[in-house]
């Protein structure tokens, strides 16, 4: 029995499989690979699988975290191999090893979020986007499970920058809070809507590009 | 994925299944497809991918060079609003590509309450709902499925319908479209060629003249069209294609797991029921087959359940020794085997008891009438004692939970057919009290009452269905008499039984009240939420068709009935014969006893039934 953290890219048209739906996903692929990994106790058991950090639906990510465990004595480095001709289309792994951290110890995200402008006219707001995130506070109103709250982003958000990708896009890089609070990346639109209607895009992108533990090494 | 259908899947439910991609998707290089086909399913994509025929036909379609068959699905309305909304027009889920542009729209049809999703999807995809009103070879808009055994109500919309089983039949036309492609034919030459396939109906060559009663005069066929269109039959299932390697969901369906097909047909001959009828002569497929087919399916897709699907299960000759076989290999792997629509007999007791080592299901019994002469006179071949000996076993062997399944308004019901639903749950809660070994659980009996709805091409199709205001008599009359606590009652609307039957027996007057009713309503009208009485009323009242025509009338054993012109290979003499025995409460032996020559083995080549 080896634990192992594989390290999966969800792009494309798979960023709009649930959380929910994304385990199950697994658990079928794992099984066709043929790959032993570790079942669930009681009547009715399943591949055991975790993830650290629950993706948003709608957001992509090229680094997301999922731990198993291998029942026989297969290596952690083979298991990308073994199991990308399982998955669907837009996931795949990228990497697996025992893992370094404990789950608890994830605590960054860089994540970008890319908002359009159908008029064109992305550059023209480019410096009002910097000057919304550089405010001393930035308070979003967010959904909890007791309904809303307000949420300072402000002491939560660093390393922003603003990049014009075209007319119609600006994409918007940031290094964000994980957990306590955990910032998804449509936070992030949130503060435009919610700060500077003025400047709100047609529509956002999302994107997570790493997570990092708490000093700042990525997290494996 | 097209910009715009990205920006509005944000906005709606469970958005995963409108994207596609998922594992065992067929993606094909446009520049070496010349057909291209999207296989239209009129509900949700949840209902849709846990249908095994649709399945079958993607598999079937996609392995024909230089064809691409897709999937589409009837989108949910916050998504088709969203659409519409949009002015995006419905697309195919591998491609994303208009539905509009495709050479081939064939839907899948099992339930008639779908039609108004055929409307939905056509009006979707920017296609005009009329045969008549596109005139040109591409697309060609056709339907297959159960409901085709009567396609009248649809056939104003259709090009043509494909009566029977569909992996030959739909391979055919969409070989003799490329042919009508190339070739530069026009739509009306294109079908009455097609009229000439076995199977084929095309409705707009047949003129139906009208008595002024109301009630059809004849049926007059036109061109190559044939008077009768006899159904289609896969021969052997040995030999015809089961996909085994078969797309999984991203997203939970209704049924999440590998299915297998024992055997078509049935050996039973209830009269109410249309499969059992139209589904003949019976073949099976298999032991070994079924074994191999079935560890395959699941090695492909990861699946951690099986279940084995067809009319009634436990009449499957190699029943036992086929779960042995799956169940060796999927016992060490954690695969679980569920047996739906099993007998209430003894041997299918034990049968239970083997599978729930691996996993314990809910009990289900259908008795379907209280009445001994109730069951006689549907054909209903199970007694009293059978159905309380297997509730005395299940009792013994520790369930507590026990459904049963009636139908309400079957022909000759009186009130004591009626009052005996409620005595023979009666009598299965005193089974349980005599013999239950685990008491302090409690027991639940649930009864299930649905309206019988008379269906095209069983012994009952001349039959009139009850009133409305009849069957909420019944249920309230069955309620009264329910004797225990212990014992709970639920029963299906009537109104949806109600337009079901006007669909299931209705003809080709029926199209402009489906305009009207979708008018009102939209497409999903098989979901509670969006059925609407007061629509299909109106719409019935706006033009001038009377419902209870349909549904409530009794029709003569001369009266040419809207679906004449198919045959389902069941001759209609037989048909009228078994009528004539139900009256008499009088039954026929299972085909496994004896034939009754009921003319359905004529359709295979070897002229016999493999009961
Ligand atoms: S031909 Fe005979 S055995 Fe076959 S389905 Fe008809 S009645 Fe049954």
């Amino acid at each position: 029995m080896s634990k192992c953290r594989i390290r999966f890219e969800k792009t494309g048209r798979a960023k709009y499989i649930s959380h929910l739906d994304l385990m199950r996903t697994f658990q079928h692929a794992f099984i066709r690979s043929g790959i032993k990994i570790k079942h669930t106790e009681g009547f009715n058991p399943h591949p055991y699988i975790s993830m650290a950090l629950p993706l948003q639906l709608g957001c992509e990510s090229v680094c997301e975290v999922l731990d198993i465990q291998i029942e026989d004595n297969m290596s952690p480095k083979s298991v990308p191999a073994k199991l990308n001709p399982w998955l669907p289309e837009g996931i795949r792994a990228i990497s697996a090893a025992l893992p370094i951290n404990k789950v608890g110890l994830l605590k960054y995200v860089r994540c970008s979020v890319t908002i359009v402008y159908d008029d064109a006219k992305a550059e023209e707001r480019k410096a009002a986007v910097e000057e919304l995130f550089a405010r001393e506070s930035l308070v979003i109103m967010k959904k909890t499970k007791r309904g809303f709250g307000e949420l300072d982003l402000a002491p939560n958000v660093s390393e922003v920058s603003v990049e014009t990708v075209s007319d119609t896009e600006l994409k918007i890089t940031a290094l964000v809070s994980a957990v306590e609070p955990t910032v998804n990346p449509s936070n992030l639109l949130d503060a435009i809507t919610q700060n500077a209607p003025e400047i709100a895009p047609d529509f956002a992108k999302y994107m997570r590009l790493e997570v990092y533990d708490s000093s700042m090494k990525p997290f494996m | 994925m097209e910009q715009r259908i990205e920006r509005i899947l944000p906005k709606v439910q469970k958005p995963a299944r409108y994207t596609g991609g998922e594992y065992g998707e067929i993606m094909k290089n446009k520049d070496e497809v010349d057909v291209r086909f999207a296989l239209c399913f009129p509900d949700t994509y949840e209902i849709g991918m846990s249908n095994l025929g649709l399945r079958i036909l993607y598999g079937v379609l996609n392995k024909m060079d230089g064809v691409w068959c897709e999937r589409v699905f009837e989108p949910w309305r916050d998504m088709a609003e969203e659409m519409r909304k949009e002015g995006i027009p419905l697309y195919a889920l591998e491609s994303g590509d208009p539905v509009k542009d495709f050479d081939i729209i064939g839907f899948s049809v099992g339930y008639e309450m779908s039609y108004l999703g055929i409307l939905d999807m056509l009006d979707l995809a920017g296609i005009p709902l009329r045969s008549a009103d596109r005139k040109e070879l591409t697309p060609i808009v056709f339907a297959g499925g159960t409901c085709m055994y009567n396609p009248e109500p649809i056939a104003d919309f259709i090009d043509l319908a494909v009566i029977g089983e569909g992996e030959e039949a739909d391979a055919e036309i969409t070989e003799l479209y490329r042919k009508a492609k190339q070739e530069g034919w026009s739509k009306a030459q294109f079908l009455n060629e097609a009229a000439k396939i076995q199977g084929i109906y095309v409705p707009s060559l047949y003129d139906i003249e009208y008595n002024e009663d109301g009630t059809i005069k004849s049926i007059n066929p036109k061109g190559d069209a044939p008077a009768v269109v006899t159904k289609r039959i896969i021969e052997n299932l040995d030999e015809s294609y089961f996909p085994t390697d078969t797309i999984v969901p991203s997203t939970e369906i209704v049924h999440d797991r590998t299915v297998l097909e024992l055997f078509r047909g049935c050996v039973r001959g209830c009269r109410f029921c249309q499969a059992g009828y139209v589904y003949r002569p019976i073949r099976r497929k298999k032991c070994e087959t079924l074994v191999k087919q079935g560890i395959e399916a699941l090695k492909n897709s990861g699946y951690e359940e099986i279940s084995l699907s067809s009319l009634s299960t436990s009449d499957y000759k190699e029943l036992t020794g086929l779960c042995d076989g799956l169940l060796e290999w999927c016992e060490p792997r954690k695969v679980s085997l569920s047996l739906p629509s099993l007998r209430a007999d003894n041997f299918s007791m034990d049968l239970m008891k083997k599978v729930q080592k691996v996993r314990k299901s809910g009990l289900t019994f259908a008795p379907e009438a209280g009445s001994q002469r109730m069951r006689d006179v549907i054909n209903k071949n199970v007694t009293e004692e059978d159905i309380l000996n297997s509730c005395r076993t299940a009792f013994e062997g520790g369930w507590s939970s026990v459904k049963l399944y009636f139908m309400m308004g079957l022909p000759t019901e009186t009130d004591e057919d009626i009052i005996a639903i409620a005595d023979l749950a009666f009598k299965v809660l005193n089974t349980w009290k005599k013999y239950a070994t685990n008491k302090a659980r409690g027991v639940k009996i649930t009864v299930s009452t649905s309206c019988f709805v008379p269906k095209p091409m069983s012994p009952f199709q001349w039959e009139a269905q009850d009133s409305m205001e009849e069957f909420l008599r019944k249920q309230q009359l069955l309620k009264d008499n329910m004797r225990s606590k212990a014992i709970s009652y639920s029963w299906h609307d009537s109104t949806v039984s109600f337009i079901e039957a006007v669909l299931a027996l209705g003809d080709r007057r029926l199209a402009p009240v489906l305009e009207s009713v979708f008018k009102r309503t939209g497409g999903l009208a098989a979901w509670e939420e969006f059925f609407s009485e007061e629509a299909w009323n109106e719409s019935f009242a706006e033009n001038g068709v009377d419902p209870h025509f349909y549904a409530n009338r009794e029709k003569g054993k001369d009266e040419i009935l809207p679906w004449s012109m198919i045959s389902a290979g069941v001759k209609t003499e037989h048909l009228w014969e078994e009528r004539e025995r139900s009256r008499r409460a009088e039954i026929t032996p299972d085909c496994r006893n004896q034939c009754a020559n009921c003319g359905a083995r004529k359709l295979s080549k070897e002229g016999r039934c493999d009961e």
